[in-house]
């Protein structure tokens, strides 16, 4: 391909998205209220088809030039007053699919200059079916515009058409819009952070140079108190000599004034330019921060045609209405949730709203509805993703949940553990793989992409009314209020909107509940442990006697009280990736680059949370340390964790749990010190031959692993042992008394039960 | 050898016999010095560093710089060999600890991180001492120690002092180098 085509193919893939959204957005307005062919959005219609096939034309995209070709067809002849505007309408749908597809295949290119590979042409003739006229997709297709999509698989080809003359300027961009890669924004940001670091060390030696003028300003003050001092023995030396020294003594005088007067301006020049610098860096950095924001709104109305997709393939009729007050959010943020909010809005439509009929006999209108509502709240954005329809089944979710372990008889069902069960790994992802066509995320994706940005998620159900889930995000994840602590020689961040409040307690107002150390936070008990037990550091020495310092994490309704050995205080953050190596850790938001070029690691709350649930209970200093030997336990089954931590806990032993090997590995690297692992095999994530193996590659290549598992074959057990594990026991044949000899002989130790 | 070959060319055109051409050709492969602008393109530059006790070299054109390490911070709860990270013109980039990784010493309290980068993999190899620019042939470079396992993968060879030589294309593509956590499944 030549550099010139290149260039072109670039300009027209920037085109192309501008106008393929421009598009949609025309199709949205005109489908709120399908107009007469007189009313002016027709004409915008077609011409933003003229200019998209004039584009392709240009490059040889000749099949996406007949595609659009044809939509423009379709129009002028509605504008001459054939047909009727919502099939019309409903077509062109089928059209702008088809050339979302047939874009972002020719920019890949899958589609030759010349020969069109694609099969698109204009929607049959017939009507629409109900509840929307796209043809079912063979996969879902992404609501982003110019992301591929596959074409719908029962759209005809186009017949041969006759060709136009191209437009006169295909090529042309808006000239108020500048498009910059947002690479290249990241990479702007990033040089604008170390100007900010290095403006910050000019500070500094402003700082230094105003010392510098105070300590010359002392030392002429020295000296005018010392020549009065030694003017009695000037008079007693010789005249030539008294001559020389008072020439010296007032040229010393004269010089210092000098260095006083240039220090003085140094010092005046060096404020104002730091005042200069500062509000200049700051002007770049807001800058840059509005680079990275977009507008939610064109980003939520490209969830429409997933709506009439998810209504099609469920057989009823849904509409989506959405509805956003003046949001603008960090790209980041919002590609980051693009897959979630499909999700959600895909689970709405097939698992929510009833068929036509049930809404019928229930007393609603025909056509559900879907709704995806955002707003601002200071540095939050709240996304609600709601329906009306029949609400999640609370018995369905139970039956289920105890088919797989997670709940035990009629324990009561509030939203809060209805939704930690539909965010299980495992728990939704068959209907979800379903119901999605094969894209594979589950509750528990939208669950953990929500935690991996400081967000949270919750649910409100209202049985047979619908439900509504809500997403609490940040508006950037690169920038945000922090406070920083301490513990030990190393510095840690949380944002300040998930730290409650600093506490300074008294060792005696650590308590004791159920063997949990708790603190009282206006009268309730929230859990307390250590920051470098949560991080798996050693830990730091601090006198007993002296007040302890705790900041009180939240997450909705969990609280943690996290001891550490400071607070410096807060501080303007300015997030950054850890880096690739770090892309797995869960307990991480990002870095923070200080004035000094120190990196702070940014923790994530609910992380912290959740790590905080496996820990060993934090015992106060006064109190005896328990010479337990610890164990990690490692179940997907929340059952078989429970089973396994309440044997090894009442035979003596310290129990952390993880859900899965990768969990388990996190949770090892949390552990000072761990004598044996049990691990089950069939876990999602990673199971346990993976972690057996992930084990022995690791430093703690000699730590025995028992495995605990329902596979009985002989195969498995030589897989198990062959990867590392050292022992193997089939669930179906554990025995307490047995079970805890095998776990003595692993770990060296005595039977204690 | 070109040498020689212009010297059997001109020597078959003054009448010698088979045997004598022969003959003189080995002669004249026997004397002839190496083409030194091709002995010159064998040679590849390393800047040679100690971690732990061991020492490294990491090709030149793998380099993006050498930087002093002011602070590296701890990043608790990942591998041994990823101990934290640092800062580098307003990117942090993680810190590997090559001694750790191959589980051979403990390194010091690293001074300097050299940054490489390879197919925008960017990140920083930690060293106690940069020690010298090194040009090293391939006659010199033996096969890497067995004992090295599956990570001895990442190194072109050894130095018969016992300095690793580091095969970026293939050490910065290794997860169990590059990751200090598992990396996320993909949804």
């Amino acid at each position: 391909m030549s550099d010139l085509h290149q260039e072109l193919l670039e300009v027209f893939t920037e085109e192309s998205a501008v106008l393929l959204e421009r598009l949609n957005r025309l199709l949205i307005e005109l489908g709120k209220s399908p107009p007469p062919g007189e009313d002016p959005g027709w004409r915008k219609l077609e011409r933003c088809l003229h200019t998209l096939k004039g584009a392709s034309e240009a490059l040889g995209g000749e099949a996406l030039a007949r595609e659009a070709h044809a939509a423009e067809d379709l129009i002028s002849a509605f504008i001459e007053g054939e047909g009727e505007s919502r099939q019309v309408l409903d077509r062109l749908e089928a059209h702008a699919e088809s050339l979302r597809a047939g874009v972002a295949a020719f920019v890949a290119g899958e589609e030759g200059p010349q020969e069109a590979q694609t099969q698109q042409g204009p929607a049959p003739p017939a009507p629409a079916p109900a509840g929307g006229a796209s043809p079912s997709p063979e996969a879902a297709p992404s609501p982003a515009a110019g992301l591929p999509s596959t074409p719908p698989a029962s759209a005809p080809p186009s017949a041969p058409l006759p060709r136009r003359r191209a437009a006169a300027s295909p090529l042309r961009v808006e000239a108020d819009v500048l498009r910059v890669k947002p690479e290249r924004v990241d990479e702007l940001q990033g040089l604008v952070g170390e100007l900010t670091l290095t403006r910050r060390r000019f500070s500094d030696v402003g700082a230094d140079l105003a010392e510098a003028r105070r300590l010359i300003d002392r030392t002429l003050r020295t000296w005018r108190a010392l020549e009065t001092k030694l003017r009695p023995m000037k008079e007693a030396l010789p005249k030539g000599a008294r001559w020389s020294v008072e020439q010296s003594a007032e040229s010393l005088v004269a010089h210092l004034g000098q260095l006083q007067t240039k220090f003085r301006s140094l010092g005046r020049e060096a404020h104002s330019l730091d005042a200069q610098a500062t509000a200049t860096t700051r002007a770049l950095e807001d800058g840059i921060q509005e680079l990275r924001l977009m507008a939610l709104e064109p980003f939520l109305e490209l969830f429409h045609p997933s709506v009439r997709e998810a209504a099609d393939s469920a057989g009823n009729r849904a509409r989506l209405r959405v509805e956003v007050r003046g949001t603008e959010l960090d790209r980041v943020v919002l590609l980051k949730l693009r897959d979630p909010l499909l999700h959600l809005v895909r689970n709405s439509v097939a698992h929510g709203i009833e068929s036509p009929e049930d809404r019928k006999r229930a007393g609603k209108p025909e056509v559900g509805e879907v709704r995806l509502e955002a707003e601002t709240e200071g540095s939050r954005a709240i996304i609600r993703v709601s329906d009306d329809g029949r609400g999640v089944d609370v018995e369905k979710v139970r039956s289920k949940a105890r088919s797989l372990g997670l709940l035990k008889g009629e324990e009561p069902l509030d939203e809060a553990r209805l939704l930690d069960l539909l965010v299980h790994p495992g728990f939704s992802s068959k209907e979800s793989v379903d119901t999605l066509s094969g894209r594979g995320i589950g509750m528990d994706v939208v669950g953990s992409v929500v935690r991996g940005l400081d967000g949270q998620l919750t649910l409100s159900n209202r049985p047979g009314q619908g439900c509504t889930f809500t997403l609490d995000v940040p508006i950037s994840t690169s920038s945000g209020r922090g406070l920083v602590a301490r513990c030990g020689p190393h510095l840690f961040a949380f944002l300040t909107h998930g730290v409650e409040r600093v506490l300074r307690l008294a060792p005696e107002e650590v308590q004791s509940l159920h063997g949990q150390s708790i603190v009282r936070v206006e009268g309730t008990p929230v859990a307390l442990t250590r920051l470098d037990t949560l991080l798996g550091l050693a830990a730091s020495s601090a006198p007993s006697d002296e007040k302890l310092l705790c900041l009180v994490l939240r997450q909705g309704a969990r609280r943690l009280a996290v001891l550490v050995d400071d607070v410096p205080g807060e501080e303007d953050l300015q997030l950054k990736p850890l880096g690739e190596a770090f892309a797995g850790a869960a307990l991480y938001l990002g870095g923070a680059v200080r004035a000094d070029g120190r990196v702070v690691p940014v923790l994530q709350t609910a992380g912290c949370l959740d790590r905080a649930a496996l820990l060993p209970a934090y015992v106060p200093p006064a109190a005896e340390v328990s010479e337990a030997q610890q164990l990690l336990v490692v179940d997907d089954s929340l059952t078989m964790r429970t089973l396994l931590r309440n044997i090894l806990r009442s035979a003596g032993y310290r129990v952390a749990l993880a859900n899965n090997g990768r969990h388990a590995l996190e949770v090892l690297g949390t552990l000072g010190d761990c004598a044996l692992v049990l691990s089950d095999l069939e876990m999602p994530v990673m199971d346990g031959f993976e972690l057996c193996a992930a084990i022995r590659r690791s430093d703690r290549a000699n730590l025995p692993v028992l495995v605990i598992s329902s596979l009985a074959s002989a195969n498995d057990i030589q897989r198990a042992l062959e990867v590392g594990a050292d022992s193997y026991i089939v669930k179906a044949e554990l025995r307490q008394a047995s079970f805890l000899e095998r776990i003595a002989q692993l770990t060296g130790g005595e039977v204690s039960a | 050898l070109l040498r020689s070959q212009t010297f059997v060319r001109l020597a078959k055109t003054g009448g010698l016999s088979q045997e004598e051409v022969d003959l003189l050709y080995k002669r004249a492969a026997r004397y002839a010095r190496q083409d030194e602008s091709t002995e010159d393109s064998a040679w590849v530059d390393f800047v040679r560093f100690v971690s732990g006790d061991t020492g490294y070299a990491v090709p030149v054109s793998a380099l993006l710089r050498i930087v002093a390490l002011d602070h590296l911070s701890h990043v608790p709860g990942g591998a041994s060999h990823v101990p934290g990270v640092f800062a580098y013109r307003g990117e942090v980039l993680s810190g590997h600890d090559l001694a750790a990784y191959l589980g051979v010493s403990q390194l010091g309290e690293p001074s300097w991180a050299l940054i490489v980068d390879h197919k925008g993999q960017r990140l920083g190899l930690l060293a106690e001492e940069i020690t010298d620019l090194l040009p090293i042939s391939p006659a010199e470079v033996q096969p890497v120690p067995l004992t090295l396992g599956p990570r001895g993968g990442g190194f072109q060879g050894i130095l018969s002092d016992g300095t690793l030589l580091i095969q970026p294309e293939v050490l910065l593509q290794d997860p169990g180098f590059v990751y200090a956590f598992p990396p996320p499944a993909s949804p």
